[in-house]
């Protein structure tokens, strides 16, 4: 058992970025009591176990992406981040200094550094409230001493930073009249009114329509670069991970899977689980088209199984996999796994081996420059991958 | 199983509720109306039943708990004291004798008007825009109307006006109490009027709730879905739409019920009908609070029974409310 | 990056006209019910207001006139004393609605704080503040008044308004409650928090505005209530009967013995009142529940407007022959050459019928589905993909309306019949025999209180009904075999499936009948990409063993080249290009699918450069004039904002060819044309790069670009 994942990706990607990490999470647990009537006499109380043992770092003018399916606890640990929820274990810091800020100043002080964006820009908007109504709260909040005509002013500066020109052809607006590009930028908007250092960002652009989300998504990159703060990426498309952020974790039932920069994640997975996500993402530019048969679903995370939290749906998983946590292991300087496949022993190594064989060909590029036969709708030319699954 | 344990719970809660409050109420109104009471049968009252009236309203040497304790004594031995309205009768006989007319006239009534309200909520939903939209600003006016002068118009149409129905009362006088065919359709013939008023007055609000929760259920993906199979229209309708429709017309129950019921004690004055309603009536005229609070206790137990009894349909109808 | 300053609503479907919230409380005066039902409420409120200036009498006061009935001196008669009943009745709305209202702020006021209170806070002061509240709902309200107000002899109207204060609140807390809790969930609300907003400025700015609609609804509501308990109070002589209101006046009629006497005057007016001024209060509420789900306004499908309102254009009956059933040929792989078509829509133009105007929504869009082939059609949101879906198999509903175009499917046995034309019978037949749907959402598409095997044995039931029971379950064992659910998943209930396992369900409902057909509307969009995967192997699989064609509808373009035969890409309710998936991929010809293909980011070999699209897109009903495209196109030129694109031919090498709706595709010929040419500039980069770099347009669509010759 060994949370040190963070420091070794702080000192691997890139090496550039030195220094603290901003904002941190330490060995950080989520449980939510599960709802429903009063507590049962005797038994305990069920939880569902959200967010177990993660530890996460986010540096100055680093995009950090966290990748997971649906209720893999991505979203909740933006969340503990951003202490919308108290935290079960562990602790979050920032700038080295471990906060617990619910409520009142301590919260706001926390929220003026730390920022979350939201999925839906359609949902994040009051829907009877103006633009300027909504930013004009924020920027309040946050620039306590103006009033008035400065107040409209910063929130015109805002609008221009996010590329909204003229402003004042959508502050009198209502979210409805607004498109969903229009809109998510404007939730950006309202989190640089904080002026934070860190921005979290949960899926923000999964609810978009693919043409405009590049654009949403060279906006984020942008700003992180200029004011040189952190960003957390939460997304489930891996893909994106690797197009837009320095470094990737994986998470799988409330856990970090694996975890490095964001190519070698992509390129040389090395998880199972982060194997199974390629190979399932839709994706033309690959040419493997035999996929892996996977008939599982995620655990509940009610009652997780033991030892490795993938092992049920894993085609490697051995027997000290059912039982023992795994630890975490080097992949190569700054890219790390949990997974019993690593360790340093014969059964690994032989099932290690397998393994690399079955996904060589995972990422390898199907082959654009010669013209398909003309009855062929698959390129038969380009190497198939085997079946990576053995059941 | 485990849904309806706590719903039972629950009503159990409410039932304590309920009787504690009927405790209260007496012992936290303002002024003094036992010695009122006292006072209207300028000393024609036994000493018991004096002793019995203090007791009601606190007045004796006992702590709050031991009355509350002795309160709850004399409920589950039904000894609810005398009643001053109809003095000397006690308070259990005179509800024993009218229990059954009015649990028998708003059982039929609530189930018919909820039947007839349901399915013509269901049609005027299934085929909204066409001419049964108009049965919503008619159940509407029905459903505003007071039930008590609903019931007046009724007697004056079909009882003074036509002489159809008998004006008043539940029986016949000539006939007597008891299982045998003169005295049932004798009363048969008194309840009809008190019975249409009721259910009409009660139609109104679950046809315009189905109606709403059929429009709504119909936009779903499933009934579109439905009748993409081609399944029947019937089948659509019941099956996919109204099963689902009515699912919040059950779980709103509680409060629809406690509506008609009110109405229907209201519509029994007007009737002279010998229920509760009546009683109660009665009841508050001679300010018979021993009366008042056994038949409030009453109500409330028969709503709950009511409720439990929905509850389980419900539980039957939503297979999502039958686990955890 | 550009952005188009007008304002672009991104829905699908574009009937409902926009105007600013502050504004949308107008729509409810348009209709006349509500209109009317506001207009008596203020008639009521006025009269009550000015009643001491126009009583023609003093309401108490006694005259020798006794029993008199309507006359000019007294128009609403006499009671047993004399006194005027006109003057009553006015007198008495003050009283009436004094209670109705005073107890209503209350009542409202209460609810609001309990409903908002727990539905805000939650944990266990939400739960013991919601059983207090359930509690007091199912206590029967009105023996409990009664017998507060039996102990509160003759109080006036502030106690009744106290005591039904008392008795009512906890249905409005619970609506609250409810709606506060769903509030608090949406995101708005978690971002303002999450902006550092403070609790009592949410709750003030955020949840309070956006329950209006329900505090109106639960005050008049209880107007009503109120209204009606304080006369039946005053009926039952329980409230102060010196006092004038409609339910004192019934008791003295009653009292009075009016009913025996005739005098239907005393207590028609009163009882008549206060139906009144209730049926209008509940003709606002029920515009203000239309106002909160327009769902309410929409035509039930019962309706013979909602079974015919679907197809406007007259049509002649074609093919009624129906050959003997003939089992489709084996399954074979399709190929691009295959010409077995069964499916055709040709120019099909949907529309919208709303107040401003026909929104088109699909125009002029034409394909066709040939057997065992995967037609994947992809378009952002707004593009018409949905639309078109549900109108090939006649699933629209009003405000949507086929205008225009033909559908024709050929059976097996070789018969084409007319899709637009069949009558409730025959489309009853052609859906799920013909043709079966898969859902977007399989949570929603299944009925949540029936068991999956039961759902699936409907079909069966409603098509074969020579099947008996046993050999329609062993049917539904073996579909829920090919899907991959197991076989005692057929008594489970949607709820206890996963989304995988529903959408599964959903697809072994569509195999029911064998269809030739399925139409799959972003069957995995709701699903995690491993999932996703699972659920389209299962598809691929099962249509290569049992031979349907299907037209998958999506966004995820990379998806559809994954799965597709053939592709058509969407836009502005347009096909703007169709090509061979494959080609598609290598060789896309419309700017806007470049731009898309250039917005995936990969997986797969080093990382390319991610262009995008600048802009949005476009709203159906403000279409730029000629292309569509045009405003976020970066190849545009003058003659784009003149003419709209029809869809060019463009020849491959390969012998492939694709149609592309752009005008940088003039040169070759327009769709229906079969000029045999080469395409030496098809190579997907170059074109690109040429593309990229274009500044006259007509450069880079030289004559290299021309069709080959390939009819379909």
């Amino acid at each position: 058992m060994s949370g040190e994942t963070t420091a070794q990706v702080a000192t691997g990607a890139g090496g550039a970025a030195a220094g603290r990490p901003v904002l941190e999470a330490v060995h950080v647990t989520k449980h939510f009591p599960v709802r429903g009537g009063l507590p049962r006499r005797g038994a305990t109380r069920k939880v569902v176990h959200a967010v177990e043992d993660v530890s996460l770092s986010l540096y100055a003018g680093r995009i950090t992406a966290l990748v997971g399916e649906s209720g893999s606890g991505k979203s909740t640990l933006a969340r503990l981040l951003a202490q919308l929820y108290p935290v079960t274990g562990g602790e979050v810091r920032l700038h080295g200094r471990s906060v617990r800020a619910l409520r009142g100043k301590a919260f706001r002080d926390h929220v003026r550094q730390v920022q979350l964006i939201l999925q839906d820009p359609f949902a994040s908007f009051n829907p009877v409230a103006t633009i300027a109504g909504t930013l004009r709260r924020a920027v309040a909040l946050h620039h306590p001493g103006k009033r008035g005509r400065e107040r409209t002013a910063v929130i015109d500066d805002l609008l221009t930073q996010i590329n909204l020109v003229p402003p004042r052809q959508f502050t009198a607006k209502y979210p409805h009249e607004l498109s969903g590009g229009q809109l998510q930028r404007i939730s950006i908007a309202r989190a640089l009114a904080a002026d934070p250092e860190v921005f979290l960002a949960d899926e923000p652009v999964s609810s978009l329509d693919v043409s405009i989300r590049l654009g949403i998504l060279n906006l984020l990159r942008r700003l992180t670069e200029e004011r040189n703060a952190a960003m957390l990426y939460v997304t489930h498309d891996i893909a994106s991970a690797r197009y837009f952020a320095t470094d990737t974790a994986v998470m799988y039932a409330g856990q970090v899977v694996e975890s490095g920069p964001s190519e070698a994640v992509t390129q040389q997975a090395a998880h199972p689980y982060t194997q199974l996500l390629i190979a399932s993402a839709p994706d033309p530019s690959r040419a493997s088209a035999d996929r892996v048969k996977d008939i599982g679903q995620p655990p509940s995370l009610i009652d997780p199984p033991a030892g490795c939290r993938f092992h049920p749906r894993c085609p490697y998983a051995m027997e000290r996999c059912k039982v023992d946590t795994p630890a975490s292991f080097d992949i190569s300087p700054g890219h790390t796994a949990r997974c019993w496949l690593y360790a340093d022993d014969e059964e690994a190594r032989a099932r290690r081996a397998e393994n690399a064989e079955a996904v060589a060909t995972l990422t390898a590029p199907v082959s654009l420059d010669i013209p398909a036969p003309p009855d062929s709708p698959v390129t038969p030319d380009s190497p198939v991958a085997p079946d990576t699954s053995t059941d | 199983m485990r849904t309806l344990l706590r719903k039972i719970a629950f009503y159990l809660l409410t039932a304590w509720a309920a009787i504690s409050l009927n405790f209260l109420i007496p012992r936290i109104m303002p002024g003094n109306p036992a010695d009122n009471l006292i006072n209207q049968f300028h000393g024609k009252l036994s000493p018991s039943a004096v002793h019995a009236l203090r007791v009601l309203f606190g007045q004796s040497n006992q702590n709050l708990w031991q009355q509350y304790v002795s309160y709850w004594h004399s409920v589950f031995t039904g000894n609810f004291g005398i009643s001053y309205a109809y003095y000397p009768s006690k308070v259990s006989t005179v509800l024993g004798q009218s229990m059954y007319w009015t649990l028998i006239l708003v059982t039929i009534c609530t189930v018919l008007g909820f039947i007839i309200g349901t399915v013509l909520g269901m049609l005027a939903g299934w085929k909204r825009g066409s001419w049964l939209d108009s049965l919503v600003p008619i159940t509407t006016f029905l459903s505003s109307i007071p039930y008590f002068w609903f019931a007046i118009i009724m007697v004056y149409l079909f009882a003074i006006t036509f002489k159809w129905f008998p004006l008043s009362g539940g029986y016949a006088l000539d006939q007597h109490i008891g299982l045998n065919s003169g005295f049932i359709g004798s009363a048969i013939n008194y309840a009809v009027l008190p019975a249409v008023t009721i259910t009409i007055a009660s139609i109104g609000g679950w046809l315009i709730g189905m109606r709403n929760m059929m429009v709504t259920t119909l936009s779903e993906d499933y009934v579109r879905l439905a009748e993409a199979k081609g399944l029947s229209k019937r089948r659509v309708m019941y099956t996919y739409a109204a099963r689902n429709a009515m699912l919040p017309s059950l779980s709103g129950f509680a409060m629809s019920l406690g509506f008609v019921i009110g109405g229907s004690i209201v519509t029994e004055v007007v009737f002279n009908y010998p229920g509760i309603g009546s009683v109660l009536f009665k009841a508050a005229q001679a300010a018979d609070y021993p009366l008042m609070s056994a038949i409030f206790l009453l109500i409330t137990v028969l709503v709950l029974v009511a409720n439990l009894i929905a509850d389980i349909a419900y539980v039957f109808l939503d297979p999502r409310t039958r686990e955890s | 990056m550009a952005l188009q300053p007008a304002a672009l609503a991104e829905a699908d479907a574009t009937a409902e006209s926009s105007g600013g919230p502050n504004h949308l409380w107008l729509r409810l005066l348009r209709s006349p019910l509500t209109l009317s039902g506001l207009v008596i409420v203020l008639i009521f409120v006025v009269l009550a207001v000015i009643a001491p200036w126009v009583s023609p009498y003093d309401p108490s006061a006694v005259s020798d006139s006794t029993l008199v009935g309507p006359s000019a001196s007294h128009w609403l008669g006499t009671t047993q004393n004399g006194q005027d009943i006109l003057s009553q009745m006015l007198y008495g709305a003050r009283a009436s609605m004094f209670v109705g209202i005073g107890a209503a702020v209350l009542t409202t006021l209460l609810s609001v704080l309990v409903g908002v209170t727990a539905g805000y806070i939650g944990g266990i002061g939400d739960e013991l503040l919601s059983l207090l509240a359930n509690v007091f709902l199912v206590l029967p309200s009105l023996p409990l008044t009664i017998i507060l107000a039996a102990y509160l002899p003759h109080s006036g109207s502030l106690g009744i308004i106290l005591v039904i204060t008392v008795t009512g609140w906890a249905w409005g807390a619970r609506v609250l409650r409810a709606q506060t809790l769903s509030l608090r969930k949406r995101d708005f609300v978690e971002a303002a928090r999450a902006t550092g907003e403070r609790t009592w400025r949410i709750i003030l700015k955020d949840i309070l505005p956006n329950q209006v609609a329900v505090i109106a609804a639960s005050f008049l509501g209880t107007v009503t209530g109120a209204i009606l308990t304080q006369a039946s109070l005053a009926f039952l002589g329980l409230a102060d009967v010196t006092q004038w209101s409609w339910g004192t006046i019934l008791y003295w009629a009653q009292t009075g013995s009016a009913l025996l006497t005739g005098a239907w005057w005393w207590f028609v007016p009163a009882g008549l009142a206060i139906a009144v001024l209730g049926t209008a209060l509940s003709l606002v509420n029920f515009g203000i529940d239309e106002f909160i789900n327009p769902r309410l306004r929409q035509a039930g499908i019962g309706t013979k407007k909602a079974q015919r309102g679907q197809v406007s254009a007259k049509r002649v009956r074609r093919v009624k022959r129906r050959g003997p059933a003939v089992r489709r040929p084996a399954a074979a792989p399709f190929t691009q050459d295959s010409t077995d078509v069964v499916l055709d829509v040709r120019n099909l133009r949907v529309e919208y019928v709303g107040e401003g105007g026909r929104t088109p929504a699909v125009s002029d869009v034409s394909f066709t589905l040939r057997r065992g082939e995967v037609l994947g059609i992809a378009g952002e949101s707004g593009s018409g993909k949905s639309t078109l879906a549900y109108a090939i198999t006649r699933l629209h509903k009003p405000p949507a309306e086929i205008s225009q175009g033909e559908i024709h499917y050929t059976k097996p046995d070789g018969s084409t019949v007319d899709v637009l034309a069949m009558d409730d019978t025959e489309l009853r037949e052609f859906r799920w025999e013909e043709l079966s749907i898969v859902f977007q959402s399989a949570m929603h598409a299944l009925n949540p209180v029936l068991r999956i095997g039961a759902q699936i044995e409907d079909v069966i039931v409603a098509h074969r009904p020579g099947m008996n029971a046993p050999e329609r379950a062993a049917r539904v064992i073996e579909l829920l075999g090919i899907v991959g659910i197991p076989a005692d998943r057929a008594n489970s209930y949607p709820h206890e499936l996963s989304g995988g396992m529903r959408q599964r369900a959903m697809i072994a409902v569509g195999l029911a009948l064998d269809p030739e057909i399925i139409v799959m509307d972003e069957p995995t969009t709701a699903l995690d990409v491993v999932i996703q995967r699972q659920i389209i192997e299962k598809i691929m699989e099962l249509k290569d063993r049992l031979g349907f064609s299907v037209v998958f509808i999506t966004h995820d373009l990379s998806l559809l080249i994954e799965l597709s035969d053939t592709i058509a890409v969407m836009y502005g309710g347009k096909v703007v290009e169709m090509a061979a998936a494959d080609d598609f991929y290598r060789r896309p010809q419309h700017p806007y699918s470049r731009g898309l293909l250039a917005s995936f980011p990969t997986l797969g070999g080093p990382k390319r450069e991610l262009t995008g699209i600048a802009g949005s897109p476009p709203d159906l009903r403000r279409l730029p004039s000629g292309c569509a495209f045009r405003p976020r196109c970066p190849h545009a030129f003058d003659a784009c904002a003149a003419q709209v694109p029809q869809l060019y031919r463009i020849g491959a090498p390969g012998g492939g060819s694709s149609l592309a709706a752009c005008l940088l595709h003039t040169d070759a010929s327009p769709d229906q044309a079969a000029d045999p040419a080469a395409d030496p500039a098809s190579d997907p980069k170059t074109d690109t790069a040429a593309a990229a770099g274009a500044g006259d347009p007509h450069s880079e669509t030289t004559p290299n670009e021309l069709a080959t010759g390939e009819t379909r």
